[in-house]
């Protein structure tokens, strides 16, 4: 390994490092110059995330060698601006939301700066020609779009010497039309992100920036076949690599590591190292610490795997008839069938027996994966004196579920603790990690040191755990005399890949608003879900109720083609009328309020759908096809746990409880710190917490920080999915609000001499009714709380402190029909467990 | 994803570049702008021994007119080419084409050089410079050739261009004065790897197509350029009929094969499509 001494000048400073000919520019800024603004998203070429400025024009630092870059000019995201002194591009994109994540965002800042130096007077065609090499996974483009257009002007006036207002809290108007109930002063206001100044500046901290002293680097050597018996592993070469410290095979691991946390029953077992058997071209092989992450995959290169490939199994459809050698997981039975469920709700053989028309279709719902252009990553330490881990992870749940990663270690649960970094983006793709940081914390255990495992591209397209759905179906729909729909049928053939770690879990979901916004009175679906050799699916999106929503949609369209309905008369009749709610679906799922119609007609006239028809039936003269589509569709958020089992009799794990934590402390003076128990995924935890709080404490925001706990300090927290943080944490922070409250009002109601239901908050004080001046501010009262005991009474309620820690359950969560409520189910990974040869579950 | 390892030498002259390679022969290559082969290299792809970084070779970097034809430096980069002067005035069609290749950053650092010597069969400039009847300067131990564009693609990633030769001029022959010409791409996002592209350039003559040059890529492994259709152009009145027949010729020369991306019929309908729609283009603007 030859290295040379390498120079470059990177936003004016010169940064030196002696580093092989193959280091990419990318890493070079990153490890090196430690500027870790610039990210990493796929290193081919086709993100744009890691983009800078070479002599002034953009470049992708992935796509350059460090060394050609010595004697010229290099301009990071670091250069533009910072927190309190933002450059108006950086400005403009916070003022118009033009990020979530933040991490394609200095990449576009950097091009947005070259292009706008050259077309100041950009259209908008303009620009998003001009960002066309820049992926966003997040914003859907319109936002930044609106931020160059934004910036163009702001860059203009910024050269005709008008002074920029930026000052961190300035309120723009708000844009509301409609106003809320009660006057509201933060809550609905268009406030500029508090995530935005660090995230615009490149200092958001994601997986890959965090490094610790000692730190390795881990690959992964991954299957090449979809389906093979390993035979034998000979690592003797890897080893022996300048640079290697441990390499790891699937027995090794499971010496001291145990399957990977699995939510199905019976569970599938998944190792994090595959061990006798690859299950899919991806599954990690082997693992390899090494001094950087180039040695690692130089050293999986040479290892050596000899496999004996099985027959692959590619089509659910033909993988759940096969016995024999196609079945993945023999242990658990000669099928591939992982499970096979026939739900039914209400009088479903009647209905049909009594429909005037049936409708029939086959339908394909195809898999996808997230993408998101940060891929999972962690970063572990373990102490061997305490036997304790800590690791850093962009994962979700951790204060919920993410004490079963300790299971998996072979630790108890105190023994570990997991410290969030924010992420790059998710879609359901970091709900709840187990692989990635089950890797790293056994290599950080066998070599003693901390070992930094960050996906690239490729292992987290092809490894991920967590590609979306996969379906086929075949499906029947029954209407009666009056056009109305009364039963719908489904057969679906679900391929869930090679593992199961959340069981039919997506179904649960689906079934859980499967009549969409319809009055149909009964439903059946026949689930087969079944073992292939790809990636499993996990979270994604909608979780398995986008696509019965699709079904739904394409069978209504389906009947109307058919039988020549109009397709927005058909869905007019058949919706769920306002005055019908709350309302009960067949599976027993409540529906508390709609006014379907309404939005419709809403829908209908935004489009101008009357015209565009017109426009359609004109243009079929002429010989040219418009294309229109309705679709109308529940979007069921917030979810509750009971979603997952309630219609699983044998559920693994019935749990009720899917709550938001926080922890809110006024300090001395009077600020606040809000900690979140779950982590930033681009989803503005933090904006919503600081407009919450300062909302209810009638507080000034710019006097609010928000911070995020580890498990270790954490209270429970289900985190962001489902769309639910936002209303989650609302609650809790509106409980801590209270609790606050009510200590502030004790303590005033002493000190003022009044009682305290005299009193009000106003503007940051406690004053009492009517009367002028008599008052205490929030943070005379919090020095009093932090400081003089006595100068208050001896009853407990006046103990030291002014600090609220809540957590908010769902105020209604529907519960299983017969389910097995408080039957004491032990948690499905960890029981013994009989394989249930050939039977359905 | 990372490379393998190479040894690396910054080459001081088109001299010493063609020197490092002969010393050290198979696995040496040379380093332009790097945004094909770099990708490559981190997909594992390409596993070189030796880079040989001509990147830092001003001198050829020039885009000038000379002798009636436009000069182009072998590190030229896609974006210096498009905003020179001389490359709107002598060659609009390279800029019509531009708009089909990669992204403004990858054109910042890619060059033109680079990228017909890599010819990846689904690269745009290849086809182009054939119908511009450009011809490509290659230099070597023994000296300089020049080579017409039709010969010097021989096959996918495959050109004249030997393992101790370095490519150090691309010529193209201004346009003539009132041609038409056009070149379209389908792909599946603007910027990607064309699925089928189509390009064009004639001349009218009294009221007749004449200098016709006719391409496409995605079409299948036989040469871009299609002679066959040029042929029946060739003096040809360009009517409705006439143009549409030329299109099906295309189709019934083309071979393409089934990818990921689309199946032959898709592609051949893309042929027929495009070469309408660049002939019809073509035969408009020359109208004029």
């Amino acid at each position: 390994m030859t290295t040379q001494r390498v120079e470059l000048t990177i936003n004016g400073a010169t940064y030196s490092g002696q580093v092989e000919p193959r280091m990419l520019l990318s890493d070079f800024i990153r490890q090196v110059a430690r500027l870790t603004g610039t990210h990493v998203g796929c290193e081919h070429g086709v993100c744009g995330v890691c983009t800078v400025q070479i002599d002034g024009m953009t470049a992708r630092s992935c796509l350059t060698f460090a060394i050609q870059a010595e004697g010229h000019d290099i301009r990071t995201v670091e250069a533009l601006g910072k927190q309190g002194a933002l450059h108006p591009i950086q400005q403009a994109f916070w003022e118009k939301h033009g990020l979530q994540c933040g991490y394609c965002t200095p990449g576009m800042l950097m091009r947005a700066e070259e292009f706008l130096a050259s077309n100041p007077n950009p259209g908008r065609e303009d620009i998003i020609e001009a960002i066309s090499g820049n992926l966003c996974r997040c914003t859907g483009y319109q936002t930044i779009v609106d931020a160059i257009e934004h910036a163009a002007t702001l860059l203009k006036s910024q050269k005709a010497g008008r002074k920029m207002n930026d000052r961190a809290t300035r309120i723009p108007v708000s844009r509301q039309r409609e106003k809320p109930g009660q006057k509201t002063k933060w809550i609905g206001t268009d406030m500029k992100r508090v995530e935005d100044p660090r995230l615009l500046a490149g200092q958001g901290r994601y997986a890959d920036d965090v490094s610790l002293p000692g730190m390795l680097h881990a690959a992964t050597l991954s299957s090449p076949h979809a389906h093979a018996r390993i035979i034998s592993i000979d690592a003797s070469a890897a080893r022996a690599l300048p640079g290697v410290v441990a390499v790891m095979t699937g027995e090794g691991v499971a010496r001291s590591t145990g399957p990977l946390p699995c939510f199905s029953n019976p569970p599938v077992e998944q190792r994090c190292v595959a061990i006798d058997r690859v299950r899919h071209v991806g599954e990690p092989v082997a693992i390899i610490a090494a001094d950087s992450r180039y040695i690692a995959e130089d050293a999986a290169r040479l290892i050596e795997v000899e496999y004996e490939p099985l027959p692959p199994m590619n089509d659910p459809r033909k993988a759940m008839h096969v016995t024999g050698e196609g079945v993945l997981h023999p242990a658990r039975g000669d099928t591939n069938v992982a499970i096979h469920r026939k739900f039914s709700f209400g009088n479903v053989a009647g209905d049909f027996a009594r429909a005037k028309r049936v409708v029939k279709r086959s339908l394909r719902w195809s898999r996808s994966g997230a993408q998101p252009l940060e891929t999972c990553g962690a970063v572990s330490e373990h102490d061997s004196a305490t036997g304790k881990f800590t690791i850093h992870v962009n994962s979700s749940m951790y204060n919920y579920v993410g004490w079963l990663l300790a299971v998996t270690l072979g630790v108890p649960a105190h023994k570990l603790n997991i410290v969030p970094t924010i992420a790059g983006g998710s879609f359901g793709s970091k709900l709840f990690l187990h692989k990635v940081p089950v890797i790293s914390a056994v290599l950080a255990r066998e070599t003693g040191r901390p070992v930094k495992y960050i996906e690239d591209r490729a292992d987290n397209i092809l490894a991920c755990d967590h590609h979306g759905s996969d379906r086929f179906y075949d499906c029947e729909l029954a209407l009666d005399h009056d056009d109305m729909m009364i039963s719908m049928r489904c057969k679906v053939i679900d391929d869930y890949g090679a593992y199961f770690q959340f069981g039919i879990g997506h179904h649960g979901n689906a079934l859980s608003q499967i009549t969409g916004p319809y009055q149909i009175g009964s439903v059946e679906a026949d689930i087969t879900a079944v073992m292939t050799n790809k990636c499993q699916q996990g979270a994604y999106r909608g979780f398995g109720s986008e696509v019965s929503n699709y079904v739904m949609e394409r069978m209504v369209d389906a009947a109307c083609a058919e039988f020549d309905l109009d397709p927005v008369e058909f869905r007019r009749r058949n919706f769920i009328k306002p005055e019908q709610f709350p309302y009960f679906i067949p599976t027993g799922n409540l529906y508390d309020s709609g006014d379907y119609p309404a939005v419709l007609e809403r829908a209908l006239q935004m489009l101008d759908y009357d015209g565009w028809r017109k426009k359609q039936e004109q243009a079929r003269k002429e010989g040219r096809y418009i294309g229109i589509g309705l679709a109308t569709c529940q979007e069921r958020s917030v979810f509750s746990a009971t979603e997952f089992w309630m219609l699983n009799h044998e559920a693994g794990f019935a749990l009720t409880s899917s709550p938001e934590g926080v922890k809110v402390k006024i300090d001395p003076t009077g600020n606040a710190v809000i900690t979140l128990q779950a982590p930033f995924w681009g989803n503005s935890p933090e904006t919503m917490a600081t407009m919450l709080l300062a909302e209810h404490l009638t507080m000034d925001p710019a006097n609010i920080s928000v911070t995020y706990a580890d498990t270790d300090s954490g209270i429970a927290g289900t985190g962001p999915g489902g769309s639910r943080f936002t209303v989650m944490v609302a609650g809790a922070i509106v409980s801590a609000s209270q609790v606050i409250r009510k200590k502030l009002f004790l303590l005033a109601a002493h000190l003022l001499d009044a009682d305290p239901s005299d009193l009000e908050l106003f503007d940051g004080k406690i004053r009492v009714k009517g009367r002028q001046g008599v008052q205490k501010s929030i943070a005379d009262l919090a020095m009093m709380a932090h400081f003089f005991r006595l100068s208050f009474p001896e009853t407990p309620e006046f103990d030291t402190g002014l600090d609220a820690s809540c957590t908010y359950d769902h105020p209604l969560t529907t519960d299983a029909i017969g389910g097995p409520q408080g039957s004491g189910h032990l948690l499905s990974h960890h029981g013994p467990h009989v394989s249930h040869a050939g039977r359905g579950s | 994803m990372k490379p393998s390892p190479f040894e690396y030498h910054r080459a001081s002259s088109i001299e010493d570049a063609i020197a490092a390679l002969a010393r050290h022969g198979e696995g040496a290559l040379l380093l332009a702008g790097g945004q094909s082969l770099i990708p490559m290299m981190n997909l594992g792809l390409a596993t070189p021994d030796l880079l040989v970084d001509v990147g830092n070779l001003s001198d050829l970097r020039y885009v000038r007119v000379q002798d009636g034809s436009l000069r182009i430096g072998a590190i030229a980069t896609h974006s210096a080419i498009m905003g020179a002067g001389p490359s709107a005035l002598a060659c609009p069609m390279l800029i019509v084409a531009y708009q089909s290749v990669a992204h403004h950053t990858i054109r910042n650092r890619g060059t033109l050089g680079g990228n017909i010597c890599h010819a990846d069969p689904a690269s745009e400039m290849p086809l182009v410079l054939m119908l511009l009847d450009a011809s490509m300067v290659i230099r070597g131990a023994r000296g300089e050739r020049v080579v017409t564009a039709d010969n010097f693609f021989i096959d996918a990633f495959e050109t004249q261009v030997g393992p101790a030769e370095m490519l150090t001029e691309i010529r193209i022959p201004a346009q003539a004065a009132g041609e038409g010409y056009a070149f379209e791409e389908m792909s599946q996002r603007k910027g990607d790897f064309a699925v089928v592209s189509a390009g064009c350039r004639l001349s009218m003559r009294e009221g007749r197509m004449t200098n016709v040059r006719f391409g496409l890529t995605g079409a299948g492994d036989r040469k871009r350029r299609m002679s066959v259709v040029e042929a029946r152009l060739e003096g040809a009145v360009p009517d409705d009929r006439v143009l549409t027949d030329a299109a099906e010729l295309a189709v019934v020369n083309a071979d393409p094969s089934d990818d990921i991306h689309a199946d032959v019929a898709y592609k051949l309908d893309l042929v027929r499509a495009l070469s309408r729609r660049v002939l019809t283009s073509a035969v408009q603007m020359a109208a004029k």
